[in-house]
């Protein structure tokens, strides 16, 4: 197995596990007005199919400021709380984020150095827009709707349109690529997971902790890092170059999850009823 | 959240340019607002302060009410008849108007809005609901209202019940306000809608019945079981407690939780002896009145009135009618103007509330300190009375009788100007020397200068009673003796499980 294998993988599990204690230790810089409902699921779910056409007809100075924004913002509510300071929480972020640009532009976007700066900058973003979502009462229904559509794009994008592969191109040019990856030097041993792949299975457990209880999101974190695990690792073993939907596989697992725990628990917990039932570390949970 | 956040931006848009509210986003943030908290809890001061706008240092906040003011005063000058009239007479040019040119505008005294409301109404503002006051100090005063306007104050008054969860989507909501108060009832009844609650709008009935109604159990499946949320008037509410204690009622009787007061003076006293009856129920004091709603005050930790600066401008001005500002301590009347967009059909500037208050002579140290404020209500410039080396207000004379336990609840006394002091008559329950020497203890602590006291033990014995609008009360035909008998446990039991 190529090393680079185990270092996509350990991004991976350090996502997905960092978001699962910064949702119950920190709390995110979320608007004291507004839950994240059915109708923002469907909103993101239209971005998401438009966002790849931008991409492709922006220009790259316009397509990295664009992630460069979106980045930043997501980095800082998981900064923030982190930091306690939210002058120490932007310098973070604009160093990060400059320092990925510099690289990306003076040595290309397949250098290590670019790889591990770029690769903490998606874990530290997909921690805070995940957190964000979770924390302001997305809940596991709709994260479903979002997995359910998203796997049906993701396999027509991939499979039978050429879009995902030419927007990945695209972006493996430019700086603040939205992927972690690892050995990307070399085709051969060149492994990569997208950053829509990595928000789903990493927020797919927090909302299922929060509805159906620990064991419910015990069981989706332990799915979510198998899933790529497993696609990563026959990708690696076989040598194989071919784009693979993750969603595909990581998208009817949810669905199937879902609609055992509500069957099972009858209906969702509330986040006000789950931090009854599960009270959060106070002293950590609140901001600074 | 993209909704209501695009909702809320709108709400910003306003209150930035003066620019009426959508009304639709208004609702949009009512809706979020209840979603956040079934889903969340509590969303504290945050959601609250997101509608107030930013705290402002004084400078800025005196050049964006200074923008507003003259804003208000253009349209006042060109599209009312009274202020055409003012601004024209007293030569003054409404475009030229900045912060500290305000106190050039005369005061619109209550007489002139009582005896031409209409000539308030901005000619091109499409006037709905006619609101009166309940004339407790003379005939009412007409405000015309737009169906905007009126739904702008439903929503605020939901954004703040439920924001400082003085109304929650499992309250059971009793009314207990005279009818004719039309926006009070209003801003109470659309709240419990938009926040879901439980809602009986029973009005200012007999006291019996009005306990009849709180001691009731319901078995409603999503609401408490029995009356928790009451809006009254103080004097109603000392009128209950007098009348339950009659009744041999008790803490247990009721499930009050909190009570929303308004319209006269609440007193220690009252405050004491109403939690003695009810237990320890929260008593919630605001500032309103129909003229200049939804421009108010709300109350802080420590019972100071604050006034929300970008709803209104409140001025404190002296008692002797100078239309000079009060100095930091003196007792001061309130001067109000309600800025756009809060306030587009029945312009007022500087109107003369006739409440008097006292200035502040050090710095605050209250929860909402950053806001301007003023003491408490001290009471009516009209109903107070000055005396050789002072004023005494209606608080004065309320904050004593009412600590005193002897004297009835409602308060009902008088008190007037006698060579060297004032004279002050009450209705307690006895008559003798250790109440009367009660009574003259705690006016005197209170810095009332007594120099005659009337005990009786009939309100009809008094000479100049005040009025109290527990008086204001609607008649009833209901047969108290045929209340239903309450639910048994096992029907409560059912409702439980429905729960």
């Amino acid at each position: 197995m190529p090393h680079s294998y185990y270092v996509v993988m350990a991004f991976v599990a350090a996502t997905a596990l960092l978001s699962w204690g910064f949702y119950r230790r920190a709390a995110a810089d979320r608007p004291p007005i507004g839950v994240v409902t059915l109708r923002d699921v469907a909103i993101l779910l239209i971005v998401l199919v438009l966002l790849p056409y931008l991409y492709l007809n922006l220009p790259v100075a316009a397509v990295t400021t664009v992630l460069a924004l979106g980045v930043l913002t997501a980095m800082y509510v998981t900064l923030e709380p982190a930091l306690r300071r939210a002058w120490l929480a932007w310098t973070t972020g604009v160093g990060l984020v400059a320092a990925d640009i510099t690289l990306g532009v003076s040595q290309g976007v397949t250098g290590a150095p670019f790889l591990v700066i770029n690769n903490i900058i998606m874990v530290i973003t997909i921690v805070g827009a995940t957190n964000l979502w979770a924390q302001s009462g997305m809940r596991a229904r709709d994260v479903t709707v979002l997995a359910a559509g998203l796997t049906v794009y993701d396999v027509i994008a991939t499979q039978w349109l050429s879009v995902m592969t030419d927007v990945m191109q695209r972006l493996s040019t430019a700086p603040l690529v939205p992927i972690v990856a690892w050995g990307l030097a070399d085709e051969r041993t060149a492994l990569r997971i997208g950053l829509g792949d990595l928000l789903l299975l990493t927020v797919f457990p927090l909302v299922m902790r929060k509805a159906f209880g620990r064991t419910a999101g015990v069981v989706a974190l332990a799915i979510g890092l198998a899933t790529p695990a497993v696609i990563l690792g026959v990708l690696a073993a076989t040598g194989a170059t071919v784009p693979v939907p993750a969603m595909a596989f990581l998208g009817p697992s949810m669905v199937a999850q879902y609609l055992w725990w509500r069957r099972t628990r009858t209906r969702e917990r509330t986040t006000r009823e789950y931090l009854l039932a599960e009270p959060a570390p106070q002293r950590l949970w609140q901001r600074a | 959240m993209l909704e209501t956040a695009v909702a809320s931006l709108r709400f910003g848009l306003s209150m930035v340019f003066g620019t009426p509210f959508h009304r639709r986003s208004l609702d949009q943030i009512l809706v979020a607002m209840r979603a956040t908290y079934q889903e969340l809890g509590p969303i504290g001061g945050d959601g609250e302060d997101l509608l107030g706008g930013p705290r402002l240092d004084d400078d800025t906040r005196r050049i964006v009410q200074g923008r507003r003011f003259r804003s208000q005063a253009m349209r006042a000058a060109r599209e009312t008849l009274y202020y055409a009239d003012v601004f024209g007479g007293a030569g003054i040019d409404a475009k030229r108007l900045h912060y500290d040119d305000i106190a050039s505008v005369p005061i619109t005294t209550k007489e002139a809005l009582r005896d031409d409301p209409e000539g308030f109404v901005r000619s091109g503002a499409v006037p709905h609901h006619r609101s009166t006051t309940t004339g407790t100090t003379g005939w009412p005063t007409t405000v015309w209202f737009s169906d905007d306007e009126y739904h702008l104050i439903g929503a605020l008054s939901a954004i703040a019940f439920l924001g400082r969860e003085i109304i929650t989507p499992d309250d059971f909501v009793q009314i207990a306000i005279s009818t004719r108060a039309r926006l009070g009832v209003h801003g109470v009844a659309f709240s419990a809608a938009a926040i879901g609650a439980a809602l009986h709008a029973a009005g200012l009935v007999g006291p019996e019945h009005t306990l009849a109604l709180l001691t009731e159990r319901h078995r409603l499946p999503r609401w408490k079981p029995r009356v928790s949320v009451m809006s009254t008037y103080p004097s109603y509410l000392g009128e209950l407690v007098e009348t339950g204690r009659r009744r041999g009622l008790r803490v247990g009787d009721f499930g009050l939780e909190r009570v929303l007061l308004g319209g006269e003076i609440l007193t220690a006293g009252l405050r004491r002896r109403v939690q003695e009856f009810f237990g320890p129920i929260e008593l919630i004091q605001n500032y309103g009145m129909t003229e200049l709603l939804p421009f108010g005050a709300s109350v802080c930790n420590e019972e100071h009135l604050h006034f929300e600066p970008a709803v209104g401008i409140a001025e404190m001005l002296t008692l002797n009618g100078s239309g000079a500002p009060a100095r930091p301590g003196e007792p001061a009347v309130i001067v109000a103007t309600p800025l756009p967009p809060f306030r587009e059909t029945t312009i007022l500037l500087r109107y003369n509330t006739e409440d008097v208050v006292r200035t502040f002579d050090r710095p605050l140290t209250c929860d909402m300190r950053r806001i301007p404020a003023s003491s408490n209500l001290l009471g009516k410039l009209k109903l107070a009375v000055e005396h050789d080396s002072g004023w005494v207000f209606v608080r004065d004379v309320l904050e004593a009788l009412e600590s005193v336990d002897a004297v009835i609840l409602p308060t009902r006394y008088g008190f007037w100007a006698v060579p060297g002091g004032v004279a002050v008559e009450v209705v307690a329950r006895r008559q003798d020397t250790a109440t009367r020497e009660a009574i003259g203890t705690a006016l005197q602590e209170r810095g009332v200068p007594l120099r005659q006291l009337h005990v009786v033990g009939d309100r009809s014995e008094l000479t100049r009673p005040l009025p109290l609008r527990c008086d204001l009360k609607e008649g009833s035909t209901a047969k108290l003796h045929d209340k239903p008998a309450p639910p048994t446990p096992a029907m409560l039991s059912t409702a439980n499980r429905r729960h």
